[in-house]
């Protein structure tokens, strides 16, 4: 047996309701021995050999955070891009500071080319948004630089605008492009179904194996620099499952990761993901900190950055319709497939009508084949209503949500979307607390920021980037929203008896705060500063790998 | 270079894209026409005829080819543009759930042209679907954006429910063009004709081929209260003209049991029914290509069959 660590905190925020404060945690070969006192650990220390470690005398543990449903895959390609952003964001390197005007937006780019005016080497930015930073076209770009590529990455997406330079180095034939559908090429303009001109060249250029390998690390930075310990890939396999499995296993299958990988698979009866058959295997694979559990997951209604999500009446203000992922058919034959198997289905539903239909799926099967403990969740949870908040207890269904829609989009939606009644009540987290619904908070990065202090600061405060309070009703209290980071999130995850509190037997995954959650004031919640990790007894401070 | 002309065929999950696909893949048009597909593995195509595999796309002896979308249509769509001078027409099986407008805009790219955007009704449900509270708005989109409109299963509706299907989709789509067909048999000129006219460039209101003329099938429905001698309906319909391709009817014979009757092609049969009998008399369908059926013709071939002479046909 290994000498036992003793780590002792100014104050130890376990999340376990029988013992919810200590201020000493006995740690031995990566699980917690017993969490107390110095004075309760005493049986334990004076029968084995230990170590005392008070590194974090002036620190708050807590569990290691969980953020259970993000996609480290695609962050390797946005975290290659400066970011100029209306948001602020925080990365490994630096802050970036929110620039929210069209000229404040082509200065910062100015002076991030100016910085490094390698004329061979693409500048890639992500971030651009019309409704923040203005018009911003080939020429525009053109007059900061006429010889090295630049490239906007659109915020969504979904839209490229690049100067002729890059049209040049990526070689996107002007002539032949010319009229092209959502393509404006003299304005540098690839959108929608036209943006995969050149996504195909980006991609290319983004993800060759040289420069792969270094951004799926920073990924791994960013991860950390959230405080998680434990991370959900909510759709392992969505591109490719043996290349996203390669990619993870180089970067994240060694001790500098401070952190275990949860693959949920993409599963899909055509077309992309896995199927069916191929999921029973993936277990085989698990390794220390990469593992497949019994859980899948399957989608409804389209994106909510892209206003696509399925709406009941009276849908958008402007009356486009929302789109389906899965006909509805095949969804409910691959949720009964799998339902009967026993795997735990998460289903990505952002709009109403898409929880509707997880939800009736949800009470067919549950007719069809009763199952208890089933922990059926919805995921993402955008625009909801207080009777389907009634109905997912009923069903005895759970939520992870992400609360940063009420952050970004809470202001715009309600002036062009669905209006102010619905877009203040988006991720109704105060519902599913008055239904008694467990509910799990999550960035799905590269969509919100990997921070879950924010992400308990939005669900507790609901203020939004314009710097209003959204529906008071829907807050929660401080205690459900650290629940929803740790072990309401793991939960969700089906691993509430390995990790999500500090208790013994549990896996020694802590977060060290330089602040206790509990003083500050809720508006500062999410500016405490995080010192770095404990990774199964092992510390990972930030800033130091 | 001249462009090649892409083709959409959109409509909702089962209405039947994969068997009218099917149809153009092995079908003896003389065309070479290379088309996307949504779903590999629901493509059934004769291993006979495949002459190459590479890159994904599968070529065929008559000159056809198909490659899968697999995740991004759009993508796809390009690999497939690069090889155009290959192709004469290019035709995309849209997913169940995708608008066909949205799909048909992608041949918007270099090399390629638009043709005709085809959506494919299912006869038996489209009503249904339409008033669904997850995707009738959806199967409405997708109608209203037909160039043509393919009305399928039409064996699978009742003759009242056809009639209904046939008007309901023509009122969502006005001005498109309707060709009825079983089994996914569609003659691919129909589809790829120049002359079709994009409903777009249509004035409002024009009825251009949506006539019951131009439709590739035509039915009638004959029914009796009065049980029918089953030896002479046998003869009856298996003397009917080639046309006809499909005979299907629920019988009471003169004994007080019930038969099912089917003709497919030339392939008469008639077979004993459980269950107590819930009609004393007959119902038939009779499905043909258009011109072929005689309807007084056909009334009086079933009357005389009957045992008793209070028929109400």
């Amino acid at each position: 047996m290994s000498r036992i660590t003793v780590f002792v905190a100014r104050k130890i925020r376990t999340m376990e309701p029988s013992l919810p404060e200590a201020t000493a945690v006995a740690v031995r070969e990566g699980s917690i021995v017993e969490v107390g006192t110095l004075e309760t650990l005493r049986p334990w220390l004076e029968a084995h050999p230990h170590t005392i470690d008070r590194t974090f005398e002036k620190h708050v543990l807590m569990p290691g955070f969980i953020d259970p449903h993000l996609h480290p895959s695609m962050a390797a390609y946005l975290l290659q891009c400066e970011f100029i952003t209306a948001m602020e964001w925080q990365l490994p390197d630096r802050t970036v500071a929110p620039v929210r005007t069209r000229d404040a937006f082509l200065a910062r780019l100015k002076e991030l080319h100016e910085a490094n005016p390698d004329p061979k080497e693409p500048l890639f930015t992500w971030g651009y948004h019309r409704d923040w930073h203005g018009e911003i076209w080939l020429q525009d770009l053109d007059a900061i630089s006429r010889t090295r590529p630049l490239i906007l990455v659109h915020r969504s997406f979904h839209e490229t605008i690049v100067n002729k330079a890059a049209l040049d180095y990526f070689e996107l034939d002007r002539e032949k492009l010319r009229g092209a559908h959502q393509v404006d090429i003299d304005r540098g303009h690839f959108y929608e179904a036209g943006n995969r001109f050149v996504r195909a060249k980006l991609s290319g250029y983004l993800l060759s194996p040289q420069r792969r390998g270094p951004a799926m690390k920073r990924t791994a930075e960013v991860i950390h620099l959230g405080g998680h310990t434990t991370v959900g890939d909510m759709a392992f396999g969505i591109f490719d499952h043996e290349a996203e499995w390669a990619g993870s296993v180089a970067a994240f299958d060694n001790d500098d990761t401070p952190f275990r990988v949860e693959f949920v698979p993409h599963v899909a009866f055509a077309g992309t993901g896995l199927r069916l058959e191929q999921l029973a295997a993936l277990p085989e694979r698990n390794r220390r900190r990469l593992r497949f559990g019994k859980h899948v997951k399957l989608f409804t209604d389209g994106a909510f950055f892209s206003q696509l999500m399925q709406l009941g009446g009276p849908g958008y203000i402007d009356g486009h319709d929302g789109e389906w992922l899965m006909a509805p058919e095949a969804f409910e034959k691959a949720a009964r497939a799998l339902w009967n198997d026993g795997y735990v289905i998460h289903v990505h539903c952002t709009g109403d009508l898409g929880v509707e239909l997880a939800l009736d799926v949800l009470e067919k099967l549950q007719w069809e084949r009763p199952r208890i403990n089933h922990r059926f969740t919805i995921e993402h949870f955008g625009i909801s209503t207080s009777a389907q908040a009634r109905r997912i207890a009923d069903l005895g269904a759970l939520v992870s949500a992400n609360p940063y829609y009420v952050y970004e989009l809470s202001d715009v939606y309600a002036r062009r979307g669905v209006g102010h009644e619905r877009a203040s009540q988006m991720v109704r987290l105060g519902s599913l607390s008055r239904n008694r619904v467990p509910f799990a908070l999550h960035s799905d990065f590269t969509m919100a920021p990997a921070r879950p202090l924010q992400n308990a600061w939005i669900a507790l405060n609901r203020v939004n980037a314009a710097g209003d309070v959204l529906c008071p009703r829907e807050r929660v209290s401080l205690d459900e929203a650290l629940r929803a980071i740790t072990i309401n999130a793991a939960y969700v995850m089906g691993l509430e008896h390995e990790i999500g509190s500090i208790c013994s037997g549990k896996k020694a995954d802590f977060t060290v705060l330089e602040a206790d959650p509990c003083e500050v004031a809720p508006l500062e919640l999410r500016d405490i500063p995080i010192w770095g990790t404990v990774f199964e007894g092992q510390p990972y401070p930030l800033g130091k790998r | 270079m001249t462009s090649v002309p892409v083709t959409t065929i959109g409509g909702y999950l089962g209405a039947g894209k994969t068997t009218l696909v099917n149809g153009l893949l092995a079908g003896d048009h003389g065309l070479r026409i290379g088309v996307l597909v949504n779903d590999f593995g629901a493509i059934s195509i004769d291993e006979k005829l495949i002459v190459s595999r590479d890159d994904d796309v599968v070529t065929l002896a008559n000159g056809c080819a198909c490659c899968s979308v697999a995740g991004d249509l759009a993508m796809a769509l390009d690999r497939f543009a690069g090889r155009a001078d290959r192709y004469e027409q290019i035709v995309i099986e849209a997913s169940g759930v995708a608008d066909p407008a949205r799909i048909a805009a992608l041949a918007g790219s270099p090399g390629l042209s638009h043709g005709a955007t085809v959506v494919v009704v299912d006869a038996a449900t489209v009503r249904a679907r339409a008033r669904d509270k997850f995707v009738g708005s959806l199967v409405r989109r997708q109608l209203a954006a037909a160039d043509i409109l393919i009305l399928s299963k039409i064996d699978l509706a009742d003759p009242a429910g056809l009639t209904e299907a046939r008007a309901f989709a023509t009122a969502q789509a006005p001005g498109a063009r309707m060709i009825e067909v079983l089994q996914g048999r569609v003659d691919a000129g129909d589809l790829f004709s120049q002359s079709t006219p994009r409903r777009g460039r249509l004035p409002a209101c024009t009825s251009a081929g949506s006539d019951a003329a131009s439709a590739l099938f035509e039915s009638h429905y004959w029914s009796s209260d009065a049980p029918l001698d089953i030896e002479a309906l046998r003869t009856v319909v298996a003397g009917l003209p080639d046309g006809i391709v499909r005979v299907k009817g629920i019988v009471a014979t003169g004994t007080g049991g019930r038969v099912a009757l089917h003709r497919a092609g030339a392939d008469v049969s008639i077979d004993p029914l459980d269950g107590s009998p819930d009609t004393t008399g007959a119902e038939i369908v009779v499905i043909g290509r258009a011109g072929t059926l005689d309807a007084s013709q056909l009334d009086g071939a079933f009357g005389a069959c009957l045992l008793h002479s209070r028929t109400d046909s």
